[in-house]
């Protein structure tokens, strides 16, 4: 029995014309070379842009040009000048997010699994994670910093929170999902709940589990950054903070890690988007369908 | 042990070495009574970024004078998100410092927290208006746009309206200005609140000269300060720990001592403090700004005339002097009970031992 029959739900059955394990056709790497080239021009094109204004500000003496829009070079120069002061906040900004956004996904797995089972759990428990989410991160980080007591605990807490609801309802999503025919099919193998899970549900979820992954995954990003902006003394979002306390000689440290945090938010998006290549080679999408 | 005598002898000797050990362990943190002093934990919330604006506190922890005190203190950053006084009366920190009127508010609400030493001894939140604006002085403000801090930070102003005559509601725009002095620089406009340690500075640091190119309105020459630098404890725990205070208090009293005699060094540990380990370059340039700022604190807590003996100590006519204009423009809704307010008896003990 082939995964890509069972949990194709697109394909209805068509052989696909590619090779089954996932590897990538010569015409597939070319598509995604182009893309990303462009995506590389347009970024390229931005930067000159702003480069531009940027100069233009300055000479046409605008007043408090560098902190309105700071130059790209002298942004660069300031990451290179500070880079031991940027490589510790970035640290303890992409750590607290990182482990975030591990605990986000992990609790969210368990709820989504956790509320699969039955109709009743869902409408029992769901519109009470949603009512969760409405707390505005900005009011949620001390609350929960005063309860705790904790920074380090608090940055965990609110990362996850905000993380772990784009997982959970995009896994509930994919395990509700499941085809009915191949359901049957497994049923009439008289496979046990748990192959049905281990074999069609789990690996049915997984493309929707990585769409709430791709979203979940810069939001923890920004969870920190927030954490950090309200009661931390270290991290980007305190450095974005600290910048602009000491006045105009430090805009361009707080531009540098605004584009720093900018950055750190794409890797992490990438990540997420790299690991599903991996792990759901099989998915349509990939197989240039 | 060979035999029974010896085994005598050893435990007879233990037994002395005991006894010559438990007596040990006065003289340790000023501590009169030649007790065991317990180690105790403090929670300090600052009230903003931890810079040189809490030299005191950064240089005894740095110093190991709290150590010495027997006092493991956490220092608690503060920030635009924070609320200290919220912090401490919630238990998340046991101590913090803010302006007499915070506290003075707090207990308004009827919110368990005492004052129990008061560092500055004027206000540090003076106007600042650009010379050839022509305006010096509070009768000048009418009609005119004033960026100021709100969050208790506005009584100063309102008071100095009063006193000129001037409506805040109708006669002068007051409106709320962000944290940074850009636009102020940029001359969108021509009055803005600052504090007399930190943007004051910026702005000379940014070219802009306090002495040739500002006025600057100090509401203490008009005989309203609200000042800052008020120790605002946790009232259950001061009852709970009354010495840890005491000591707290006597230590920090000596940390602000020791920056403002070492102020190259302070500076330094501020600036590292405010950015958080890394960079030599950021830190360096923030160092010239953090000596300002401690001549600016030293000025605020010692000023010409003021015996250094009274450093940090509570002036209650000052208090009721404050509590009065607070009552006056709403900053609290009664009469203000100072007894319970505050507890001059902590700062007494700090300072009876030295």
């Amino acid at each position: 029995m082939s995964r890509t029959a069972l949990t194709s739900n697109n394909s209805g059955g068509a052989a696909p014309p590619l090779a089954r394990g996932g590897a990538p056709s010569p015409s597939h790497l070319r598509q995604a070379a182009r893309s990303s080239g462009s995506a590389l021009i347009v970024v390229a094109a931005l930067v000159v842009i702003w480069e531009v204004v940027a100069v233009a500000m300055v000479a046409a003496e605008v007043p408090s040009a560098e902190t309105k829009l700071s130059a790209p070079h002298l942004i660069a120069q300031r990451i290179v000048d500070e880079a031991p002061l940027i490589a510790d906040n970035l640290r303890v900004t992409a750590t607290g997010a990182l482990i975030g956004l591990l605990g986000g996904v992990v609790i969210g797995v368990a709820v989504a699994l956790v509320i699969a089972q039955t109709r009743f759990l869902e409408s029992a428990v769901y519109p009470y994670i949603i009512g969760g989410q409405m707390i505005p991160t900005i009011a949620l980080a001390p609350i929960i910093l005063v309860a705790t007591r904790n920074p380090t605990l608090t940055r965990f807490l609110v990362a996850t929170s905000i993380t772990f609801f784009a997982v959970s309802l995009s896994t509930l999503k994919g395990l509700k999902s499941t085809s009915h025919g191949a359901l049957e099919l497994m049923r009439s193998y008289n496979a046990s709940r748990l192959q049905v899970y281990r074999r069609l549900r789990i690996p049915g979820a997984l493309p929707f589990f990585f769409a709430g992954l791709k979203i979940a995954a810069p939001l923890a990003v920004v969870g920190e950054i927030v954490v950090e902006l309200t009661g931390a003394n270290s991290g980007l979002g305190y450095t974005i903070l600290v910048s602009q306390y000491y006045g105009p000689n430090y805009a361009t440290l707080f531009w540098a890690a605004m584009v720093i945090t900018l950055l750190l938010g794409v890797l992490f998006y990438t990540a997420a988007v790299v690991l599903e290549r991996v792990l759901t080679p099989w998915q349509p999408e990939f197989r240039g369908q | 042990m060979r035999s029974g005598r010896s085994r005598v002898v050893f435990l007879l000797f233990l037994a002395i070495v005991l006894a010559a050990c438990g007596g040990d362990g006065d003289g340790d943190g000023g501590d009169v009574s030649g007790e065991e002093v317990e180690r105790a934990t403090v929670r300090f919330q600052a009230s903003w970024i931890p810079d040189c604006q809490f030299a005191g506190y950064l240089m005894a922890d740095a110093q190991g004078i709290y150590d010495e005190a027997n006092l493991d203190v956490e220092i608690l950053p503060g920030g635009p998100n924070v609320n200290p006084t919220q912090q401490v009366v919630s238990g998340a920190a046991d101590v913090t410092v803010n302006k007499v009127g915070a506290l003075l508010a707090a207990r308004d609400q009827g919110l368990p927290v005492v004052g129990i030493a008061q560092f500055d001894r004027s206000s540090s939140f003076p106007l600042v208006a650009y010379k050839d604006s022509g305006i010096a002085t509070p009768e000048d403000l009418e009609g005119k746009e004033v960026g100021i801090w709100y969050d208790g930070d506005e009584y100063e102003v309102l008071a100095l309206l009063d006193q000129a005559g001037l409506d805040p509601e109708t006669d002068v725009e007051l409106f709320e200005q962000g944290f940074t002095m850009d636009p102020f620089l940029a001359r969108k406009y021509d009055v803005a609140m600052v504090t007399s340690f930190n943007e004051i500075n910026v702005l000379r640091l940014e070219g802009v000269d306090p002495d040739t190119e500002l006025n600057v309105i100090d509401p203490s020459e008009y005989g309203i300060a609200i000042p800052h630098g008020t120790v605002i404890a946790n009232e259950e725990w001061l009852e709970a720990e009354p010495d840890a205070a005491a000591r707290f208090v006597g230590a920090t009293i000596e940390g602000w001592q020791y920056a403002f005699a070492n102020k190259e060094e302070t500076a330094a540990v501020c600036a590292e403090s405010a950015l958080a380990a890394g960079g030599e370059a950021a830190t360096d340039e923030l160092e010239q700004l953090q000596v300002l700022m401690l001549d600016e604190m030293e000025r605020l807590h010692l000023p010409e005339g003021f015996p250094e003996s009274d450093h940090g100590k509570i002036d209650p006519e000052q208090y009721q002097e404050i509590a009065d204009l607070g009552l006056d423009f709403g900053m609290i809704k009664q009469a203000a009970d100072l007894e319970a307010a505050m507890d001059t008896s902590v700062w007494e003990s700090a300072t009876s031992g030295s």
